[in-house]
């Protein structure tokens, strides 16, 4: 290869791309876990495998959404050099508080914040975490006696693993006694209930649907499903029939009816209709999409509207919740696709982060703020969709190097002051649309490694 | 030209245009006497019929087609309407010309005699209004003229875009477009009010100027005048024409003609809602579904030409009437010597060989009926172990317990949920990888389960919400809008192609667009969406939205054929409901035949109905009993499939040999004997595999599975670089499922299978392997006899006559290499035809 071809302009310019993505991509990168459970009061041993996890020999530091505590631990094998960047050994404890599901974990050095992995959290210490091999359904067995009732569950897709299970249960004779794929409400993982038909030991089998390899996966077994729905337990109103909501609106108000299906263990696909006086429809959502979409609607004339709430598929006796409010903001705001919601800084540093809006029929300013932060253009103006803020630290540094924060989103109409959270980029791609236990405080928290003055790099 | 020729030309007219007998008949001889119909032999009739017994003849242009038919003393008829002679007792009022058509003449009533042999017969007719003005009527006239004479079929001027920048609705379907076209457009060139025999409408089809569609009229021709009279007559239109809603075709169905009585004249006669009918055999359209067996003249005369039985189709305007004709040749010494039936499925079958005189076959051998039954029922080989232990087997009942063996096992399962695919359209493209892994998993179900065929029919129909927790609501990916759901729910359930009819009425079957339009409001609700989880999506049905006719814009209210008002209403708001269960009742005419004539035609080869999802009157079953019977079965047995392939495969027309005897060698409909048949693609690449021992391999599915087991033919997202073997298959004809129509699947033979099967990559692999089962006997020490004996075994499930062992064993103790001279045996015997076919 001759060096004249980086004389050209181009090759320049590449070159230059290239050192840039070598930049960006110096943060610690989590490919996997062992285990993938953790148990709740209890303290486990977890391994990380994956990139640059300790910068300059240091330890990364492990934040996770969940009650826990953590130190380091030693490898498993003792002559592991202690540089070895592409995996640690962690002594994680969950305290008694934390709930059952799915937490979050991410690492941190000096080179960048890694993005989320996913852990479940269990009550049940049998539940194992399991690789999948390459044409060969992993195994759990358990014993039971005849009319004992068990919840067979494989947590995976959920765990954003990139799998698609089949369950099976099979007695001594290799007999298929209960199977399940996919369930309506959680998708990918399959769960079932299982009555043992006589006393013995069975074998739970998972597979991949296309007996890939690779993937990891828990399977539990338990007398009692991990979490178990209790829609009535729920803050909003739920409704189990169709029979219209009464709505009566002022003038100009923002209505947001916000349904939960999913969430509370219900298969219901909700289409919404909002009707006026008239009976006219007036504004709708929901048309197959799962995603649990808002309806909108901004009031022109005061009345009495009735808002309709079928399945989709006109199954009746399905509970769903809706948070029915005019006080929610007519607009979403997150952080723009390219921003990260990670940054390493000084404390005097000035970094940028772009915000993007969805204005539903509100086209004034808005407001970005965050208490940890001062914030320089930071208004976006009316009838704009983005702008990029400068920001920096409010106060010195803390002890923690790791600081999380949340950005906000205001703004005041006709009096009013709608404030919404600002919402980050999704980063756990494989997760599946409509995930029910989405890890609380995900969505919406950013981090910032501050390097100390004087620090070594 | 002088005054004297143009004399003489209006003499000529005027007589053609009055008389119009002497030219015409000789005309119509001059085309019948292309079939090559033999005398026809009156013989001695005990007793003459003659149809109709009394017709009124209203106007002068209008016709009737008698029938005279004769009865014999030995049970036979014969159709003597043109051999029989006519008198009239006022032959001032009428006449009747040699085809037995009677042309009115004036006013008046007559009776009619026909006298054949010594039996006679009369009939009584009136004549009206035979001097009254009655000009050409273009609704009746004209445009059936434009049909009989194929100006408006769909390969000429019919065409949807037409031909030569003249466009014609199809079968005179639209007959204000066709006024408009023939009459207005092109500034009203195409008619001449003052010269109408120089009309381009004329000019061109008499080719007088050059006319791609070659000579469709002669100035003789009695629709030629009639068209030069309309034209005449300034081109008017009927004010307020009446509709024809219906045609009738005589003879009916059951009518077998045995030679030399193989012609039979046909009668159309059309009904219109002012309550009138008239007589259009001499307008009508006639064609034969299989002119091999029978031709039919454009004046309707079926004429046979060989043993076996058709459909004669009618057609005129938009309606269109079918019946069936046998034709019976006396085979000379034939013997009816048949096997004791076993099911009615014997007897029926039998009954119908009797009566057309073949000679079904004897019974296969075991070895030819464990081979045959393990490809239909698990589209694989029997194994080695399997073949000895059923050959050793001394039992009586040894082949219905392999039969019961076979329909319990996974491969069987497997391998018909193989065949539904095809049909359900699988394939990645359509519904992604998880969702043919999930649907084609819930097919396998219900083929392991048995599941009653109504029931599977009514999930896949009425299925909706999230296609991973439902996966029949696949059905609805494949489609990609309310037509391609109809067409193929239509092919599917009811047999019936009904995609022609979107544009225009199904032109060889009933269906019109009104029909297929009342037929899509089921499924035009129907709505899907991806849900972004996956390769899920959801099916729903939406609370509005009318399918709207495409010519009159206006919605169309559901519509089902022979349904009741009531039978169309749901009882929810999903309309689906009221199709499924009407689809689904025991009463419903399509759906049992349809089901049992599927299964029939996987297992003997060939459909009752032929092509299999190809049901309409003009394509009649090879054996209407046994289908009706069959169909009776299943729906006396809750739709039962797995008792339906019980029957057929315990039959003795199953088990019959496929080696003809000469009494049945040019039978390929009536099953007097087994059809060999080429194995499909995955048959044949398993069948190699396991002869070779070395199975081929497919990616995303587990290792095991086998090409009879795949779920889909494009599941090869991981690995390009096996795209060979996908290769391998596409040459033998699976196919990529972008129809529900089985004719995707190829079965003919190709230069490409020669070259596959002789040096192609995949067969070269298998028997060159050096892991392969002849290596791997030969390195265990296994003697040749016994290597040969297998291999037999295994490519045929039959252990090697005495010569074919020595001629093996000669050729491999002349090689100095063991090892090649197998290959070369084992090459020799895979591209043997009695490895390559069922039989």
């Amino acid at each position: 290869m001759s060096f004249g071809a980086f004389s050209r302009p181009w090759a320049m310019i590449a070159l230059a791309f290239l050192c840039l993505a070598g930049q960006a991509s110096a943060e610690p990168v989590i490919h996997r876990i062992e285990p993938l459970n953790l148990t709740i009061g209890q303290t486990t041993l977890v391994t990380v495998f994956g990139d640059r996890l300790t910068q300059d020999g240091r330890e990364p530091i492990l934040w996770s959404n969940a009650p826990i505590t953590w130190t380091v631990a030693e490898p498993e094998d003792p002559k592991q050099s202690k540089d070895n960047s592409r995996e640690r050994r962690f002594s994680v404890t969950v305290t008694d508080q934390a709930s059952a599901g799915v937490c979050a974990i991410r690492l941190a050095n000096r080179d960048g914040i890694s993005a989320p992995a996913m852990l479940l959290l269990d009550t049940e210490p049998t539940t194992k975490s399991l690789r999948l091999e390459n044409n060969r359904p992993c195994i759990q067995t358990f014993t039971a006696k005849q009319g004992q009732t068990f919840y067979c569950e494989a947590w995976s897709r959920r765990l954003n693993q990139d799998t698609d299970l089949i369950m099976s249960v099979k007695n001594e004779a290799g007999t298929t006694v209960a199977s399940a794929d996919d369930d309506e409400v959680i998708g990918f993982d399959p769960q079932l209930s299982f009555r043992a038909p006589a006393t013995g030991t069975y074998t739970v089998e998972v597979h991949d649907n296309q007996w890939r390899g690779g993937g990891q996966c828990c399977v539990r077994v338990s007398s009692n499903p991990l979490i178990t729905s209790d829609p009535t337990a729920a803050e909003f109103i739920t409704q189990q029939t169709a029979s219209p909501i009464p709505l009566e609106l002022e003038s100009d108000q923002y209505l947001t009816v916000t349904p939960q299906t999913r969430a509370i263990g219900s298969s219901a696909m909700l289409l919404m209709e909002l009707h006026n006086t008239a009976g006219q429809r007036v504004a709708q959502t929901g048309t197959g999409d799962t995603s649990d979409e808002p309806l909108r609607f901004k009031v022109t004339q005061a009345g009495q509207y009735q808002l309709h709430a079928y399945d989709l598929v006109e199954r009746v006796g399905l509970p769903f919740d809706l948070n029915i409010s005019t006080d929610q903001a007519p607009f979403v705001v997150q952080l723009d696709g390219g921003s990260k919601d990670r940054h390493v800084i000084k404390p005097e540093d000035e970094f940028k982060v772009r915000f993007r809006v969805t204005r539903f029929r509100y086209d004034g300013p808005i407001t970005i703020t965050c208490p940890e932060l001062t914030l320089k253009d930071n208004i976006i103006p009316e009838k704009r969709s983005d702008i990029e803020a400068k920001l920096q630290l409010r106060s010195p540094a803390s002890a923690n190097p790791l600081l999380t924060f949340q950005f906000q989103a205001t703004a005041t109409l006709d009096g009013k002051t709608y404030t919404t959270p600002v919402r980050t980029p999704q980063q756990l791609k494989r997760v599946s649309k409509g995930i029910t236990q989405w890890p609380p405080g995900l969505d919406g928290t950013c981090f910032a490694f501050i390097k100390q003055e004087g620090a070594k790099k | 030209m002088t005054i004297q020729k143009l004399i003489a030309k209006s003499v000529l007219v005027l007589l053609i245009v009055v008389s119009g007998t002497p030219l015409q008949a000789e005309n119509e001889l001059h085309e019948e006497a292309d079939l090559k119909i033999d005398t026809i032999q009156v013989g001695q009739p005990v007793k003459l019929e003659i149809s109709p017994k009394t017709f009124t003849l209203d106007g002068k242009h209008q016709q009737l087609q008698l029938i005279v038919t004769g009865l014999y003393a030995d049970g036979s008829v014969a159709d003597l309407t043109r051999a029989a002679s006519y008198q009239l007792d006022q032959p001032e009022i009428a006449t009747v010309n040699q085809r037995g058509a009677v042309v009115p003449k004036s006013n008046g009533e007559t009776t009619i005699r026909a006298k054949a042999g010594d039996a006679s017969i009369e009939m009584k007719l009136a004549v009206t209004n035979a001097e009254s003005p009655d000009p050409v009527s273009f609704h009746f006239q004209t445009l059936p003229i434009l049909s009989k004479t194929g100006c408006s079929m769909g390969a000429c001027h019919g065409s949807p875009h037409g031909k030569g920048g003249f466009r014609l609705s199809l079968r005179a379907f639209d007959p204000s477009l066709d006024y408009r076209t023939i009459v207005e457009e092109e500034f009203g060139r195409r008619v001449n009010l003052l010269e109408p025999q120089q009309s381009l409408l004329l000019a061109k089809p008499r080719t007088e100027i050059a006319h791609g569609g070659g000579q469709r009229l002669r100035p003789d021709d009695v629709e030629y005048q009639r068209l030069v009279q309309w034209i005449r007559e300034g081109c008017q239109v009927d004010p307020e024409p009446a509709r024809c809603t219906s045609i009738r075709l005589e003879p009916g169905e059951g009518r077998f003609l045995r030679r030399p009585h193989h012609v039979q004249q046909m009668r159309v006669t059309a009904y219109f809602d002012d309550g009138s009918k008239r007589d259009v055999t001499h307008l009508a359209v006639f064609e034969s579904s299989d002119d091999t067996i029978c031709k039919v003249s454009r004046h309707g005369l079926a004429v046979g030409q060989r043993r076996g039985e058709v459909a004669v189709i009618a057609r005129f305007l938009d309606q269109i009437e079918s019946t069936v004709l046998g034709f019976i040749d006396t085979v000379p010494n034939f013997d009816w010597q048949a096997p004791e039936p076993k099911s009615y499925v014997d007897e029926l079958v039998y009954q119908r060989l009797k009566q057309f005189q073949y000679l079904p076959a004897k019974i296969c051998s075991d070895e030819v009926f464990l081979r045959r039954v393990s490809l239909d029922l698990t589209g694989l080989l029997p194994s080695v172990e399997q073949t000895e232990a059923f050959l050793a087997d001394p039992s009586s009942e040894k082949r219905p317990q392999l039969i019961d063996q076979l329909l319990e096992s996974d491969e069987h399962a497997l391998f018909w949920s193989q065949k539904w695919g095809d049909l359900l359209k699988l394939s990645t493209r359509q519904m992604g990888h998880s969702g043919v892994l999930k649907f084609h998993r819930w097919i396998k179900q219900s083929v392991a389960n048995n599941q009653p065929y109504d029931q599977f029919a009514r999930e896949i129909l009425l299925a909706s919400g999230s296609t991973l927790s439902n996966p029949a609501g696949n059905f609805y990916r494949t489609g990609s809008d309310t037509s391609d759901i109809t067409e193929s729910t239509s092919q599917l359930f009811l047999g019936t192609r009904i995609g022609c009819a979107k544009c225009h009425n199904h032109p060889y079957e009933r269906w019109t667009q009104d029909n297929y339009y009342g037929l899509s409001a089921f499924f035009h609700r129907v709505a899907t969406r991806q849900t972004g989880r996956g390769d899920e999506a959801v099916v729903w049905m939406r609370r509005e939205g009318e399918v709207k006719h495409p010519v009159s814009g206006q919605p169309v209210s559901p519509w089902l054929p022979a349904a009741q008002e009531h039978d169309l209403v749901s009882q929810s708001t999903d309309r689906r409901e009221a199709f499924a269960q009407w689809l689904t009742s025991a009463g419903n005419p399509f759906f049992a035949k349809v089901e049992v004539n599927r299964i029939a035609a996987y297992l003997l080869g060939r459909g009752i109905v032929e092509p299999f999802d190809d049901h309409r009157d003009s394509n009649p079953p090879a054996n209407g009993p046994l289908l009706e019977a069959l169909a009776k079965d299943f729906t006396d047995h809750k739709f039962d499939r797995r008792h339906i392939i019980r029957t057929i495969v315990n039959s003795n027309t199953y088990q019959a040999t496929a080696e003809t005897n000469r009494y049945n060698v040019d039978d390929a409909r009536f099953y007097s004997h087994f059809q060999p048949r080429r194995l499909t693609a995955e048959q044949l690449l398993d069948a190699l595999g396991e002869v070779t021992g070395v199975p081929e391999r497919f990616v995303s599915v587990h290792p095991d599975t086998k090409a009879t087991q795949l779920p889909a033919p494009d599941l090869k997202e991981h690995n390009r670089g096996q795209i060979g073997e996908i290769e391998f298959l596409k040459v033998f004809g699976m196919p990529e499922r972008q129809t529900v129509c089985q004719c995707e699947r190829g079965t003919d033979s190709s230069l490409g299978q020669a070259l596959e099967l002789f040096n192609g990559g995949t067969v070269h692999r298998m028997v060159s392997s050096k892991q392969n089962r002849i290596h791997r006997s030969l390195a265990a020490g296994e003697p040749h006899d016994q290597i040969l004996k297998e291999l037999y075994l295994r490519a045929f499930s039959r252990a090697p006559n005495a010569q074919e062992l020595q001629i093996g064993l000669d050729y491999l103790s002349r090689s100095e290499d063991p090892g090649s001279a197998l290959e070369d045996i084992l090459w020799a015997l895979i591209n043997q035809d009695e490895f390559l076919f069922q039989h």
